[in-house]
């Protein structure tokens, strides 16, 4: 089970994009206002957290500049 | 028990269960799951508090399926349950304190909502078929009852942003319906659409209130325009996202990107954009990492 928040890892930039996956149904997902949240004011930065019928919880940190570069 | 091993038994027990449901609060800093798990014949279930760092901070085991858990403010929470039931969690330090529970409807909560224009009203629908509203500080009977919302399972139920009197559903019979909550349960239906597919999750976009993203079991997300009302051109674009029935659709909180993430049966979770009347993907999240367990 994962439960560890990615983006907080040393060895990576806080701002890189993660591809995850699940193994069974996704049967839910939220997606964090950057504007209310203390850590991330940058608007072009989108946080996800996705949970699984696998038994994982996932967070995925996604920068905008790379989706539309 | 030292709060290290706390955390690691806590985070065990999550390790054995369905997660059914997540949301985060306002300040993005507090995370509540609503689990499930299936112990011989007996479904077992329950909440749990994360910080963003993924510390479990509070676990209440609520002996039957979690299948939708959302926040309402930060310190009350909103839980559905398998068996019919809603109850009102409240948040403290060191507990998640069941307050008030809502014997609400005949078959498993599909969906629960909070409110947005009313502290302490929310929606709740049902596999029974029917629609609730309820102000949990006042009343433990519905406000508002639609016993016939829709022919077989609710879906889901969202609250118009915009507007505090509408309600949208979804669900089995391929319609979309939106409630007036002025009127009474006979006549409060004011809009139908026949999405001709079975419905399986609704929300508001948050660039354009008055639209609709309504997901579908075959794995299609449809749009629809509110100010079109009962007509088949009111969907304005379709598009098979997925493989499987769409779970949840969540739209940016910046209003203005226009984007929306899905999530399915099929595995994957898929960033999209409205533009105009075309769905376009940004990104699939398909590809595979290993999960530690």
């Amino acid at each position: 089970m994962n439960l560890s928040v990615t983006s907080a890892q040393q060895n990576f930039n806080r701002f890189f994009i993660r591809f995850t996956d699940h193994t069974d149904y996704v049967t839910d997902i939220a997606w964090v206002n950057n504007s209310s949240d203390g850590q991330v004011t940058d608007k072009e930065i989108i946080r996800l957290y996705s949970v699984s019928t696998d038994k994982s919880m996932i967070e995925n940190t996604v920068h905008l500049d790379k989706l539309f570069p | 028990m030292s709060n290290d091993a706390q955390n690691s038994a806590r985070k065990l027990y999550l390790s054995k269960n369905h997660i059914d449901s997540i949301d985060v609060d306002a300040s993005g800093k507090s995370i509540i799951v609503g689990t499930s798990s299936l112990e011989g014949n007996t479904w077992d279930g329950g909440i749990a508090l994360l910080d963003n760092q993924g510390n479990v901070e509070l676990l209440e085991n609520c002996r039957v399926g979690i299948s939708m858990v959302r926040f309402a403010g930060s310190k009350i929470a909103l839980v559905a349950k398998d068996d019919g039931c809603v109850a009102i969690y409240a948040i403290t330090i060191d507990k998640l304190d069941e307050v008030q529970v809502f014997h609400a409807h005949d078959d498993l909560v599909s969906c629960v909502v909070d409110n947005p224009h009313h502290d302490s009203q929310f929606a709740s629908c049902s596999w029974d078929g029917s629609i609730h509203l309820w102000d949990w500080k006042s009343k433990s009977k519905p406000v508002s009852s639609y016993s016939r919302a829709h022919q077989g399972h609710v879906n889901s139920v969202v609250y118009s942003p915009h507007d505090p009197n509408c309600l949208v559903s979804v669900g089995w019979d391929g319609y979309a319906r939106l409630w007036d909550t002025r009127q009474s349960p006979t006549t409060g239906c004011s809009s139908i659409v026949n999405m001709n597919q079975i419905s399986s999750c609704v929300t508001f976009e948050s660039k354009d209130k008055n639209i609709l993203l309504i997901g579908s079991d075959a794995g299609d997300v449809s749009v629809l325009d509110l100010r079109v009302g009962n007509s088949s051109s009111a969907v304005l674009c379709s598009s098979r996202v997925h493989k499987g029935r769409v779970r949840r659709i969540v739209s940016s909180p910046d209003a203005e990107s226009g984007l929306f993430v899905s999530a399915s049966d099929d595995t994957t979770y898929t960033m999209c954009r409205r533009s105009s009347e075309r769905i376009e993907e940004i990104k699939r999240f398909v590809l595979p990492i290993f999960l530690s367990s």
